[in-house]
């Protein structure tokens, strides 16, 4: 195996300017270089999936998405520690410690997957992630919310181990449904840019910035090229960070649970539904199949575009502008405050709009083929 | 463990490497440039209007200067009271 693999072909001139001119605009001279970076670390010719390994992609694309979001946030971090008075969260408490250390072990695991893709088996994985989890709720307990608003929950968040492990199943299924959904373009950037946009202008802390600022110029070369995706690493790293930002602003009362659901409608609502329909029909949750509504949509724009990265970019940002986008839209013409319980009307819109999607392209006859895991 | 990688991959390392140091390097330090006019100037509103200059505005765009600006808007709790810290 080659270290470098071909320029990519469709990497074409209107496109790699247009692509370019966006970061410029927005992030001037750090934009580009972030580019070039992700640019650089596509053409390596390892952490490369193969074409439509996700069922979506119809090229060859790389994996190192999360890796280069991973190299420039240590960079910035290690960077404005070192120029200005900032200390960083994990050498200013031990509870940030914790945290960080869970998110690292987390995009650990993920880099192993993105380099030598089933080099862990996903068993081993799932256990590595509850046991991460399980410690990190165990050390910092002030993360497990004790409302929800929901009167049955409530209930039983008041007895603490039900809500430890309760916390810690919503946790490592919530990275899952963020790994699941990263297949279509600009799908989970886009979700993750929204949600650290709200997340930014709440807080205002350098690393937020770092990540809105990595995530958003992500998105741009996901979206234009077709060509990088997250991969393990970026979902397992920015899932387990949204995970715990969110947690943690439900407890302080910044944010409400059904705020939060509405922010990350579209990755919950998937991964439980792929569940169920796998065990509906037989097969084990960890089988992989085409039966995802980005699956479903991009295989019904496909032939109508007639072309693969139009409508693979098409799907993930109509999915995500329509879901996470949605609730941005309402944030910022400030309706509702994020703390209040009416975004659960919000959710209630999302999960209407995923059922509608779902039998509409059901009845145009798109079938879900299995794979694997029988 | 030299012979697993050719000069290409080495050059394309080399070049991810300048890449990130030499573009993340520049918007730090012009970070850094702003946050020290904004401490010295005490963080008063009209010091805080001014801090992006078009340097600013070349190194870290529109979308970069105006988080730049919030970072140290936030910053300046933490600068003015140390014993209380970010949230």
């Amino acid at each position: 195996m080659g270290a470098l693999t071909q320029r990519p072909a469709g990497m074409t001139v209107i496109r790699f300017g247009l692509m370019l001119l966006c970061a410029a605009l927005a992030f001037g001279l750090i934009g580009l270089g972030f580019m070039a970076l992700m640019y650089l670390l596509s053409l390596l010719a390892q952490g490369r999936d193969a074409a439509a390994s996700h069922g979506i992609s119809s090229t060859d694309s790389s994996r190192f998405g999360g890796l280069a979001i991973g190299i420039v946030f240590i960079v910035f971090i290690g960077g404005v520690a070192i120029f200005s008075p900032y200390t960083p969260g994990f050498l200013r408490s031990n509870d940030f410690l914790y945290i960080w250390s869970a998110i690292f072990i987390c995009c650990v695991l993920g880099l192993i997957e993105d380099f030598k893709p089933d080099y862990l088996p996903p068993k081993l994985r799932l256990a590595s992630k509850f046991i991460v989890f399980g410690l990190l709720l165990y050390l910092v307990p002030a993360l497990i919310p004790q409302q929800t608003g929901a009167p049955g929950v409530d209930w039983l968040m008041q007895i603490d181990f039900i809500a430890w492990l309760l916390t810690l199943i919503f946790c490592v299924g919530f990275i899952n449904a963020m790994n699941m959904a990263d297949g279509a373009n600009g799908l989970v950037p886009g979700i993750a840019t929204c949600a650290l946009f709200i997340i930014f202008i709440t807080y205002g802390r350098p690393a937020e910035a770092a990540l809105l600022f990595t995530c958003f110029t992500f998105l741009i070369f996901n979206v234009v090229t077709g060509r990088f995706f997250l991969g393990d690493m970026g979902s397992y790293g920015l899932g387990s960070i949204l995970a715990i930002y969110g947690l943690n602003g439900v407890v302080v009362g910044d944010f409400s649970p059904p705020f939060m659901a509405a922010l990350f409608a579209y990755p919950c609502l998937d991964f439980v539904v792929s569940i169920g329909r796998r065990l509906a029909r037989g097969y084990s949750p960890f089988a992989a199949d085409n039966g995802h509504l980005h699956n479903l949509i991009y295989r019904w724009l496909k032939p109508r575009l007639r072309h693969n990265i139009v409508a693979n970019s098409l799907t993930g940002l109509m999915i995500s502008g329509s879901s996470a986008g949605l609730v941005l839209l309402v944030y910022l013409s400030g309706w509702w405050p994020p703390s209040s319980y009416m975004w659960a009307l919000v959710f209630a819109l999302e999960i209407a709009l995923y059922c509608i999607a779902m039998v509409l392209l059901k009845r145009s006859g798109l079938e879900t083929e299995y794979t694997e895991g029988h | 463990m030299s012979s697993k990688f050719t000069p290409s991959f080495k050059i394309l390392l080399l070049c991810i490497v300048l890449a990130t140091v030499i573009f993340l390097n520049v918007g730090i330090t012009e970070m850094s440039r702003m946050g020290n006019i904004a401490l010295e100037g005490k963080f008063t509103p009209e010091v805080m209007d001014r801090l992006c200059t078009t340097q600013s505005y070349i190194t870290l765009g529109p979308a970069g200067c105006y988080i730049s600006k919030k970072v140290i808007a936030v910053g300046e709790h933490t600068l003015i009271t140390p014993e209380e810290p970010y949230r």
